[in-house]
């Protein structure tokens, strides 16, 4: 039997399958007020939504790319379809989804995951939820597990989500946001009610199956006080020759003593570019703990936002980036100290290797009024050849002198004592170096359930076994 | 009067952190013919080593006092020819605005060591850029201590281009109300098991301000290289603005890269500790924040300049906003 002889690019073969699309479900290619207006209609929006499309859309047309991060050049924005029609509205009963879709989320163990471990699950395919369902017990407890568009129909939630719908987010942000409050489609709300701590987590699972498309979901999330509530976040989609594009948009609201834990593994082809904006605002007391793996995309720009707006309020940020050959991952977090006595933590890994480019990237930012607030910064990346890029750029800026704000970083090759040791324990050299990368990654497997972490090592450690000899 | 983009990071973050670079307004210099060094050596910018005129070249022990005045701008290139082993020390003060370069031509064996005070006042805005271009087996040890300031920007370039050359820096800086310090050091690995340490100790007082972005960059071919980087704030009044960016850049698997900040206050253990042995709070703060500074000015190795600089730092202390 052939062992782990040597790190090779994650095996993506089970996420790479795909379905022909019947293109006249898509609008047309290219964002213009009348594509902006036509999927508004599709959706059946309000006439406040309407306009805000409308007036972000301006803003998009007027602000420049970034120019700081990896290159965008391969993004066609006028070949990008913003909107599918989807075949069939979305379904509570996973019977009542079409064949295909049913398919492509079994294959990816969408079912499974939900009858074993999952309080609730929203399935999105392209531009629309497919299927959305929660546990009954959770539904009679007051939580709200649904998707934004039926929400905002809904008298009961209506102005929560128009009072809530990109605050944290505001489209003048940047440029994708702009081009989200725009386009979007899709997406989760999620209410949880005072006092109610959901054990067992919520998923979204976002599979973008179309050529040369882009999915824009927007997941609202409002956890009021004294609760607790674990969501999931999965995303995959087959790889095609042309860019597609993921822009899609998290906003969290975390109320006083609450903690959300928001946890996402990103497996996107290497042809995505993912765009993707997510923001947490904390209350006093409260908790956002982010736990992220990036391992797709060709091109990434994710950096969760905490901002500790509440005395006391935490933030935590768990990351692993793994880039391979033509990626160029660039990740990291953003921590604002807004409060007293607030505190914050970061611990990141990334792995680069056969050509693929990481970053880490961060921010802390402690303002004057954060006085006790404390931070701790701490990032490592793993180079395994000289062909790979890797960097780390974090920037701290304190504006008190009452904080405390620590950072260490640390960036080379895996230690030949490590090695050694292995190798004196039996190991050949490169099983060795495939189990210290494998144990490189612990800091976000072992903060995951064991479903989550299990793939995710899969991820990692399967295709690890190469065939060397 | 015209404005020049300065101090720009190698890589660049978000914009809304205002911390890419920096823009001051100087006096309209005459473009140079004289070239200081390599120009494309340089951490403050091409178009500032583009106004550097009066340019002297210099190739053994020098101890020179620098008395820059409004506009004035002057270069220096240092030569530690091969196995040479000489100390450059700069005690710089100005009044206005005014631009100093110094290129330090480092050749194989050779040790050269540059000490630079920089003394500012309420008017002074110095741009100060080091260049440096490291050979086989040269060592480059730079030390520079900031004194106040209304404006400075400073800072240092240096490319480790042969195998086992070897880059020290070591930096403290004092500021008070008013003051600005805007630092862009970058340390470029291009030789074999090449070294760099830089550490940065420094105090900050009144509505200070400074920026200091430390960039190890470790090219393709440098195996074996070494490079590290720390520095330490201490955040003396609330109402001072720290930004600190360590950057490492890294495109060769076999090196070793850290660096680390730490910044905040004093230890409440520490002022605990001391003032329970009589010692005024007030003075607790000066004693360690001194210490920062007064060890790396008794190792300039020069009585006359510590001397100078210890009675600079003395008149700091007078001053009521620190």
């Amino acid at each position: 039997m052939k062992e782990k002889t040597q790190v090779s690019d994650i095996n993506r073969s089970m996420y790479d399958f795909r379905y022909e699309e019947d293109e006249s479900s898509f609008l047309e290619n290219g964002i213009t007020p009348d594509i902006i207006r036509e999927i508004s209609a599709e959706k059946g929006d309000p006439e406040w939504m309407t306009e805000f499309r409308l007036h972000s859309l301006g803003i998009y047309n007027k602000l420049e790319m970034p120019q700081w991060g990896p290159s965008i050049e391969g993004l066609d924005m006028d070949r990008i379809v913003a909107y599918i029609r989807p075949k069939k509205r979305m379904q509570n009963d996973w019977n009542d989804v079409p064949d295909d879709i049913k398919e492509t989320f079994e294959k990816l163990g969408i079912p499974q995951a939900e009858r074993e471990s999952l309080a609730g699950v929203g399935a999105q395919y392209d531009s629309e939820l497919v299927y959305h369902n929660v546990r009954r017990e959770v539904a009679e407890s007051g939580v709200v597990y649904t998707d934004l568009e039926s929400a905002m129909h809904d008298e009961r939630y209506a102005n929560m989500i128009r009072s809530h719908f990109m605050k944290l987010v505001p489209p003048t942000d940047h440029k994708f946001a702009a081009l989200h409050g725009a386009v979007w489609s899709g997406g989760s709300f999620v209410y949880v009610p005072e006092g109610v701590k959901l054990e067992i987590p919520l998923q979204s699972y976002f599979r973008l199956n179309a050529k040369g498309a882009g999915q824009f979901e927007h997941t609202l999330i409002i956890v009021e006080d004294n609760a607790y509530l674990h969501f999931i976040e999965g995303c995959s989609a087959p790889k095609y020759y042309e860019a597609s594009l993921h822009a899609g948009c998290v906003e969290l609201y975390v109320g006083n003593n609450s903690t959300l834990r928001y946890s996402t593994i990103e497996n996107w082809s290497k042809n995505m570019y993912n765009l993707n904006t997510k923001r947490a605002t904390v209350g006093e007391n409260g908790k956002v703990e982010w736990v992220s793996g990036s391992f797709g995309s060709h091109v990434s720009y994710l950096y969760p936002m905490s901002i500790l707006n509440g005395k006391g309020a935490r933030a935590e940020f768990t990351g692993i980036t793994f880039a391979g050959e033509g990626q160029d991952l660039d990740t990291g977090a953003k921590i604002v100290h807004n409060a007293p006595d607030t505190s914050s933590y970061m611990n990141t890994r990334s792995i680069s290797k056969s050509g693929g480019a990481s970053t880490f990237r961060s921010s802390v930012v402690i303002n004057e009024n954060a006085v006790g607030s404390r931070s701790a910064v701490s990032c490592e990346s793993l180079m395994l050849d000289s062909s790979s890029r890797s960097d780390t750029i974090p920037s701290m800026v304190v504006k008190t002198d009452k904080a405390d704000i620590g950072h260490e970083a640390r960036i080379g090759r895996i230690s030949d004592e490590s090695v050694f040791y292995l190798m004196s324990r039996g190991l050949d050299e490169n099983s060795a170096k495939a189990l210290i990368v494998s144990g490189f990654a612990e800091n976000v497997s072992k903060e995951l359930p064991l479903e989550y972490a299990v793939e995710m090592n899969n991820l990692i450690n399967l295709e690890m076994k190469g065939s060397i000899g | 009067m015209k404005e020049i983009l300065l101090n720009r990071m190698p890589a660049p973050t978000w914009n809304r952190l205002d911390i890419n670079d920096i823009t001051v307004q100087i006096p309209d210099i005459p473009h140079s013919t004289q070239q200081c060094g390599n120009t494309a050596i340089t951490a403050l910018g091409s178009e500032f080593c583009g106004s550097i005129g009066n340019v002297t070249t210099i190739s053994g022990n020098e101890n020179i006092n620098i008395a820059l005045e409004i506009g004035q701008s002057r270069g220096y290139t240092v030569h530690a020819d091969k196995s040479a082993d000489i100390t450059v020390i700069m005690y710089i003060t100005a009044n206005g605005s005014a631009l100093l370069r110094t290129f330090a031509d480092v050749r194989e064996n050779a040790r050269l060591r540059l000490v630079q005070v920089i003394v500012g006042n309420n008017d002074s805005i110095i741009l100060n850029d080091v260049g440096a271009d490291i050979s086989d087996s040269g060592k480059f040890d730079i030390t520079q201590i900031f004194l106040g300031g209304k404006c400075t920007v400073s800072g240092v370039c240096a490319e480790l281009n042969g195998y086992r050359s070897d880059l020290s820096c070591s930096i403290g800086y004092l500021l008070g109300s008013g003051e600005l310090l805007d630092i862009n050091n970058t340390v470029l690995h291009k030789g074999k098991k090449s070294l760099s340490h830089t550490d940065v100790k420094g105090v900050l007082s009144g509505d200070a301000k400074k920026t200091f972005r430390g960039t190890i960059d470790f090219r393709n071919g440098s195996s074996g290289a070494v490079g590290s980087e720390n520095e330490d704030v201490l955040l003396m009044d609330e109402n001072v603005v720290n930004k600190t960016v360590p950057v490492i850049l890294c495109s060769e698997e076999d090196v070793e890269g850290a660096h680390g900040a730490s910044i905040g206050r004093l230890d409440d253990d520490v002022i605990y500790y001391m003032t329970s042995r009589g010692i005024p709070e007030e003075a607790v703060y000066r004693i360690i924040s001194g210490s920062r500074l007064e060890g790396l000015i008794h190792s300039i190795g020069d009585a006359e300049t510590e001397e100078r600089a210890l009675e600079a730092l003395e008149r700091r202390w007078k001053n009521a906003a620190l």
